[in-house]
């Protein structure tokens, strides 16, 4: 097939000499306070149905097991190794009902039937999110891979507020990017998965989870809260 | 004998449910645009931006495409070259046949459609199973989309109601959307579970850092991407972008362009197959690069603006008359204002010549365009061509193809006309004087208005005499 390569980029060699690269005008989004970040975050975030929790970093766990209980999840899908999810098994037993927990510590293959079908939630960290559109970023890893925020009914992603960025734009700074290699998988989450494809009729829960219940920890300075 | 897109249109307009569902889809979909684009001037100044990023990776395409298969191949990614529907659709199949691969599930993926990719790997006994529940649906059904956005939108949901009850075992009738979507989702589920093969299209694949990107709201994009051991990408050469700094005013472009949404349910960036360590995602990434037709278009400076698309389908949404006939009256994969820019380009104006002419030129698709393509004068270009009376040598692009001697004889008499002012003056006058002699019917023209009917006096003539008269109350 590389004759089809040579091919190709022939033809657009050929072509490409009469075309001038114009310059890129600057387009400059305003950087938005803590205060309107936060705003606009829940805004955005209760537009498309995702449930936030304002909690604190000593008080998520007490907030987690309420939510486990009231909404009857029982099975969960936790990491093999973040704190997040060192700190919910430590506080698992203080639950009203009892919880299961499985680590995501082995491959996919060994735990697909697992995590297709017995699983009820899963628990995540974020990256950071994205104020203007309530979207939160995550970067699956080794200790936190890529289903556990895709096939779980319920997806339940801890987000602090010292990582919340107003755009696209900064939080493509924040994170280095492309000076800092890409993840295998980055991944912008903006609320549970959905479909308008009948009739333009919107329906929660088409492939992905049902429900985006976002934990969100204010832990940023005081500085930035009087800003 | 296939129907010509006259006759299809006919057909379509014919059709009170289907020009129900068409403006019940089109009036939701042009309000949710307009709800998200309220400010005018950031809407214009991100319209330019968008033109101008998009403008400058077809100014370096041969060399970003260089740089996205080298950063693809260092982070792990193959990169396949393929020239025709058919070779992209034998890369793909050499791939699963490989892995013994029997069952795959597909994204939304436009460019497989455009390839025939499962006709093709289902006579070679592989099942493709499309998971956008839009494309599970008319797959379901036995057709094509009808929209590139929302390919189901043809349809109401008593009538999917009623596929479902008829195609799947055990499912009863029933029209609550919620429960329509839940019978998808199960059977679905089950299909991720079990495919050999994930199969996706791409919205942009960033050249500077090897990353593919797709935008979507189900989450079927993810699981195609995730669940199966291999995933197979496959686009168009001109989906290619410089950097990643220039992913955010595109995405935003085409979420608001294409559904009215701020930002879809997802966007997910792939730069690499599962690394050594991690546990899930699919072991083979592959990215098969499709050219079909698209090198060709970029020879033309004018017609090269057509490789801009970012395939949001806003054009469609608002062209008056894609609106009222639908997308299968156009009887190509892309239908639509940028369908018929696009297709007659690909498989050439003899094939799709015809369908140009479904367009008033009234531009409202080029108002919209995120990225300003001049679709409009696109489409008039297409037209002249068609019907062109200089045929090139390898005239695989169709030109002249539609030429009318009847059409090409009143041209060239109203060019003669037009040119010399005492032939101009002769004719009008003489029109004017026998304009009793009018014939009242005018083949289709005259179906739906009433004939043309020549003024007693030539305009010439009407301005002499107020020009006599003027002068003459000015002397009184």
């Amino acid at each position: 097939m590389s004759s089809a390569r040579e091919n190709i980029l022939q033809r657009l060699r050929g072509a490409s000499k009469n075309i001038k690269p114009a310059p890129i005008p600057n387009m400059q989004l305003p950087a938005m306070s803590m205060a309107d970040r936060l705003t606009q975050l829940t805004n955005a975030m209760q537009l498309a149905h995702t449930q936030i929790i304002d909690t604190t970093e000593s008080e998520w766990p007490a907030a987690l097991l309420l939510l486990a209980s009231e909404q009857k999840l029982k099975h969960w899908l936790i990491s093999s190794a973040s704190a997040s999810a060192q700190k919910f098994a430590d506080n698992a037993g203080l639950c009203q009902q009892p919880l299961t927990l499985t680590r995501y510590n082995k491959s996919f293959a060994l735990l697909k039937e697992t995590v297709f079908h017995q699983i009820d939630a899963s628990l995540t960290d974020t990256a950071g999110a994205i104020a203007d559109t309530g979207t939160l970023l995550l970067l699956p890893s080794v200790a936190e891979p890529r289903a556990m925020s895709l096939v779980p009914p319920v997806h339940v992603a801890l987000l602090r507020t010292s990582t919340l960025v107003s755009n696209f734009n900064e939080l493509i700074v924040q994170q280095g990017w492309p000076d800092n290699a890409m993840p295998t998988n980055a991944l912008l989450i903006s609320g549970p998965s959905k479909t308008a494809d009948i009739q333009q009729t919107l329906a929660y829960g088409a492939h992905g989870p049902k429900a985006l219940i976002v934990l969100l920890i204010h832990d940023h300075k005081e500085l930035d809260r009087n800003h | 004998m296939t129907p010509t897109f006259r006759q299809r249109a006919t057909d379509a307009l014919a059709d009170k449910a289907l020009r129900s569902n068409f403006r019940g889809a089109m009036d939701f979909l042009r309000e949710k645009r307009a709800s998200v684009f309220t400010d005018e001037r950031e809407l214009a100044e991100l319209r330019a931006l968008g033109h101008q990023i998009r403008a400058n990776v077809l100014s370096r395409l041969p060399s970003l495409l260089e740089q996205l298969e080298a950063q693809c191949q260092k982070n792990g990614i193959q990169v396949h070259w393929a020239e025709t529907p058919n070779e992209a659709c034998e890369i793909i199949y050499q791939i699963m046949h490989r892995r013994n691969a029997k069952l795959a599930v597909k994204g939304k993926s436009m460019v497989s459609e455009e390839v025939g990719l499962n006709h093709y790997l289902e006579t070679r006994g592989i099942e493709c199973i499309e998971s956008d529940m839009g494309e599970y649906i008319v797959q379901l059904a036995e057709e094509t989309p009808s929209h590139i956005i929302m390919p189901a939108i043809h349809k109401s949901k008593e009538q999917i109601a009623r596929l479902f009850e008829e195609k799947i075992d055990g499912v009863g009738y029933t029209n609550n959307v919620d429960e329509l979507i839940g019978v998808g989702r199960t059977i679905l589920r089950d299909k991720f579970f079990k495919a050999d093969v994930g199969i996706s299209g791409v919205n942009f694949a960033v050249a500077e850092t090897g990353t593919l990107c797709l935008v979507e709201n189900e989450g079927n994009g993810r699981m195609c991407t995730t669940i199966p051991p291999v995933h197979i990408a496959i686009t168009g050469i001109e989906k290619v972008v410089e950097k990643i700094s220039d992913i955010p005013p595109l995405l935003s472009l085409l979420t608001r362009s294409a559904t009215g949404q701020r930002i879809t349910t997802y966007f997910n960036m792939i730069s690499s197959p599962r690394k050594k360590g991690e546990r899930d995602g699919p072991e083979e990434v592959h990215l098969v690069l499709l050219d079909n037709g698209r090198s060709r278009i970029y020879q033309d400076t004018h017609l090269q603006e057509t490789l801009r698309c970012i395939r949001c389908g806003a054009c469609m949404n608002h062209c008056p008359v894609y609106s009222r006939i639908g997308g299968h009256a156009y009887g190509t994969v892309y239908p639509g204002p940028i369908g018929q820019v696009v297709m007659p380009q690909i498989e050439g104006l003899e094939k799709h010549g015809e369908m140009t002419e479904g367009c008033s030129l009234n531009g409202a698709c080029g108002e919209v365009c995120p990225v300003e393509i001049p679709l409009a004068d696109l489409i008039r270009t297409l037209r002249q061509k068609k019907s062109a009376a200089a045929i090139p040598p390898d005239n695989r692009a169709g030109i002249g193809s539609h030429r009318k001697k009847t059409e090409a004889i009143a041209w060239m008499f109203w060019k003669w006309v037009h040119r010399a002012p005492a032939i101009y003056l002769m004719v009008t006058f003489a029109i004017s004087r026998l304009r009793l002699l009018m014939p009242r019917s005018f083949g289709a023209w005259t179906r739906y208005h009433s004939a043309p009917k020549p003024a007693p006096q030539t305009l010439h003539e009407l301005m002499r005499h107020r020009k006599q008269a003027t002068s003459k109350e000015d002397q009184l």
